[in-house]
């Protein structure tokens, strides 16, 4: 899948009335502007974002013994 | 041809307009040459050195607060680096062309004739270059954030630019910031320069520089935070 967020290196305005500043990481930016944006510097692809899943734990089935003093 | 009569002119000097004290001003540039002939040659044969550049006012004294001659004596009493912007090509129009530069004062002069007005002159020795730039907002009020029309020089350039503002009026109770964008498609912009956020009711000018990539449009953003009124003067010059 392809990757549409980008770090803003400098601030831009964007349509509608967008604004988005230095380190923000965006991915509204309008199709016919990434080109020049990459080429000129203003911004750069972020990396994609890899999440780890995490193993399952162990589940402990505790019987709880009532003992009737009775 | 397009020519342009004088009247129009305009002189950014510092935070004030001194046009209304002027009535000649003049840019000079220069570059030298260092000779290169060597025996066999049959003509002499140079290389082109360092660009060099000079700046002249003259026109009527006013002793007056904020006036002229308070302008040029401060300036030359701090020996301080000044910010001048020349509109030549009919005033201070968005679009038209302007010479830019930073420049030391090395004279004034006060000339009081018997039979007519006192006058005065000065003139300052620019430091790195006249530019010759484009004026992006001429004399623009702003009361609320606003951007510039975007000025299509037709295409990128590679070699950064060079940019002055002078704050001429300023009643703003809140800080106010003033950038230059650039764009390659006229709608999508992004910060070039951003010059030092001004003071509440501060009058100031400033030069900044950037460096790589300038695309195809240009345009100026004013960003004010409080309630009032700000007055300034843009101008960008591409370094190619």
């Amino acid at each position: 899948m392809a990757n549409n967020e980008y770090i803003i290196i400098q601030g831009i305005d964007y349509p509608p009335k967008n604004r988005a500043e230095a380190g923000e990481v965006v991915n509204d930016l309008p199709k016919n502007a990434v080109p020049w944006l990459l080429e000129s510097g203003i911004i750069k692809p972020a990396p994609v974002t890899s999440y780890q899943v995490a193993p399952k734990s162990k589940q402990t089935t505790v019987k709880k013994e009532v003992a009737d003093e009775l | 041809m397009s020519f342009k009569h004088g009247k129009n002119g305009r002189a950014l000097v510092s935070s004030y307009d001194l046009s209304s004290y002027f009535n000649e001003m003049s840019s000079s540039q220069s570059i030298e040459t260092a000779e290169t002939t060597a025996f066999g040659n049959s003509a002499k044969t140079y290389i082109t050195g360092l660009n060099d550049g000079t700046i002249s006012f003259s026109g009527m004294f006013d002793g007056s607060s904020d006036a002229v001659a308070e302008v040029f004596e401060d300036i030359i009493a701090n020996g301080s680096t000044t910010v001048i912007t020349l509109a030549q090509d009919g005033g201070l129009t968005q679009g038209n062309s302007c010479v830019m530069a930073q420049a030391k004062q090395t004279s004034y002069d006060i000339t009081t004739p018997v039979s007519d007005v006192v006058a005065l002159s000065g003139e300052f020795q620019v430091t790195g270059g006249l530019r010759n730039g484009l004026i992006l907002g001429g004399a623009v009020t702003a009361t609320a954030s606003a951007n510039g029309t975007g000025i299509d020089n037709t295409a990128s350039t590679t070699a950064g630019a060079s940019s002055n503002v002078h704050v001429t009026a300023n009643s703003m109770d809140a800080a106010t910031v003033i950038k230059v964008q650039h764009s390659a498609d006229d709608i999508t912009y992004a910060d070039l320069i951003t010059f030092t956020s001004v003071a509440i009711a501060t009058l100031t000018s400033e030069s900044k520089t950037a460096t790589g990539t300038i695309n195809r449009y240009l345009r100026y953003q004013v960003t004010p935070a409080g309630s009032g009124s700000i007055t300034f003067s843009i101008s960008l010059s591409r370094r190619n």
